[in-house]
């Protein structure tokens, strides 16, 4: 006769949708955003964004992929977490951009900051090879990808001047079996 | 002698090697041995959670499986990066029985089972060597060195873990450098993203994060910053050579990390080259306050 309570009714994810998707993926439910805007009033890299924070997390529960794949915001998040940990129903949005960033590669979206696309990717091709980082291989080749190396040919200099540039890389004892976690990583596609 | 596993991480062994000879120095001051975790790896810092969400707790889960394998129960993880993405990992793993299957399989024969307490900097000295031993080994008073702290993005906001202090208002390192002698004076700002993340990739939006920074920094009345991690470090001390460059702008805020502060309270001597590797170089304020 009465309406069931709040509580019992069933919650609207619809299934297939980038929301649920999304959801499944990560935990978080985009659903519970009232658009209070916390997090786009804290965020501060805004000011480079074409949406803000709120309107992401707006545009999933609209199911609209494709504006937020090709977006600049999903590039300009630095992930500094201020909006997960404000968000006052407990979404970690910055997990959410992680996420939308994740579909945009494996979607082959163009990255519309292509030079912090590059970087991620030749970050994680370079602990491919030796299971760590060796910073002076990846400015060089970065900058040479990116065409700043006259730009910025001073800074590994200065860098080695200060005492601050590794001159040998190191490396983990075994690396086939360190490259086995990358290789196992793709044959998943990813977590689901 | 204590013993407390060791993430030394990517950074300390090149573009902040300068941190891990304070660091070293001072926990060796502290009568504290730092044990290094075996055939450590890159903890795939903000590319890989950013591009690839297996990947990037894979990475983290390597390095938490070897240090269980040594029976390492307590590690420090001093580059916030590296603890944010160690911790995350670690909660994930716990609380997520199929995402640490999963996890577990991608990086066999290895197998993380949850049994390593990932602890930054701060946390250490506050909980595992505690302010009388600090008190006790402490040799030089850092009076009259006003600083502001700065904890940057990861060490307080970690989404899925509990903090070790206040989010968004910790107060460890100020307790710290007064306990040292040293007048940490508060500021809005010790929280406030720096941009670390696109030092290199995107230049111009560091260095608008970090002038922010400076500005406020000298508003209250600021003589150094004091960092913890060593991206953050690297990042408020580059950007300041940058903007001298580039602009003709001179703040001339030398950045410190937190164990050179430490590391001089407790008389340890690293010499020239120490304060050489900054780019800020700090010996002009160090010399006004008669402490190099």
């Amino acid at each position: 006769m009465s309406d069931p309570s709040f509580a019992e009714r069933p919650a609207i994810h619809p299934a297939g949708t980038l929301g649920e998707e999304i959801r499944q993926q990560t935990g978080e439910d985009v659903f519970r955003c009232y658009q209070c805007m916390k997090c786009s009033a804290g965020c501060p890299m805004t000011f480079a964004m074409d949406y803000p924070p709120s309107q992401v997390i707006r545009l999933v529960q609209m199911g609209q992929e494709d504006l937020l794949l090709a977006s600049k915001t999903i590039w300009v998040c630095l992930t500094c977490y201020t909006c997960s940990i404000r968000c006052p129903n407990d979404i970690d949005i910055a997990q959410v951009i992680d996420a939308l960033r994740e579909r945009a590669v494996r979607k082959g979206f163009l990255p519309s900051k292509e030079n912090i696309a590059l970087f991620h990717r030749m970050f994680l091709e370079n602990v491919r090879k030796r299971g760590r980082t060796f910073e002076g291989e990846m400015l060089a080749r970065y900058q040479l990808k990116t065409g700043k190396a006259f730009q910025n040919a001073g800074l590994g200099l200065r860098m080695f001047l200060k005492g601050r540039m590794a001159l040998l890389p190191e490396s983990v004892e075994n690396r086939k079996a360190f490259a086995e976690i990358y290789r196992r990583v793709e044959e998943r596609g990813g977590r689901k | 002698m204590r013993r407390i596993g060791y993430y030394k991480s990517c950074s300390l062994n090149a573009s902040s090697k300068d941190y891990a000879r304070s660091l070293e120095a001072a926990f060796s001051a502290l009568h504290t041995e730092l044990v290094p975790i075996r055939d450590w790896n890159c903890c795939g810092a903000s590319s890989a959670h950013s591009t690839n969400e297996l990947l990037g707790y894979a990475l983290p889960a390597r390095n938490l499986a070897l240090a269980e394998q040594q029976g390492l129960t307590t590690v420090l993880v001093p580059c916030s990066a590296c603890y944010s993405r160690m911790l995350q990992t670690a909660e994930k793993m716990r609380l997520d029985d199929e995402a640490a299957r999963e996890i577990n399989d991608v990086i066999q024969p290895l197998r993380y089972l949850g049994t390593v307490q990932i602890k930054n900097i701060l946390e250490i000295l506050r909980d595992e060597i505690g302010p009388s031993e600090i008190l006790r080994a402490k040799r030089r008073d850092l009076s009259g060195l006003r600083v502001v702290c700065y904890y940057g993005c990861y060490l307080t906001r970690t989404p899925h873990a509990a903090s070790f202090d206040d989010r968004e208002n910790p107060r460890t390192m100020e307790r710290l450098l007064e306990l040292l002698g040293a007048e940490p004076v508060e500021w809005p700002y010790k929280t406030d993203c720096c941009g670390a993340g696109f030092s290199l990739s995107e230049e111009p939006f560091s260095t608008q994060l970090c002038e922010k920074l400076y500005d406020m920094a000298l508003r209250v009345g600021a003589e150094a910053m004091v960092a913890t991690c060593p991206l953050c470090q690297t990042n408020l001390d580059l950007n300041q050579d940058r903007l001298r460059r580039e602009k003709g702008i001179s703040f001339n805020l030398p950045v410190f990390y937190i164990t050179d502060l430490l590391g001089l309270a407790l008389g340890c001597d690293l010499g020239a080259r120490q304060w050489r590797a900054h780019f800020v170089d700090p010996r002009g304020l160090l010399g006004r306050h008669a402490l190099c």
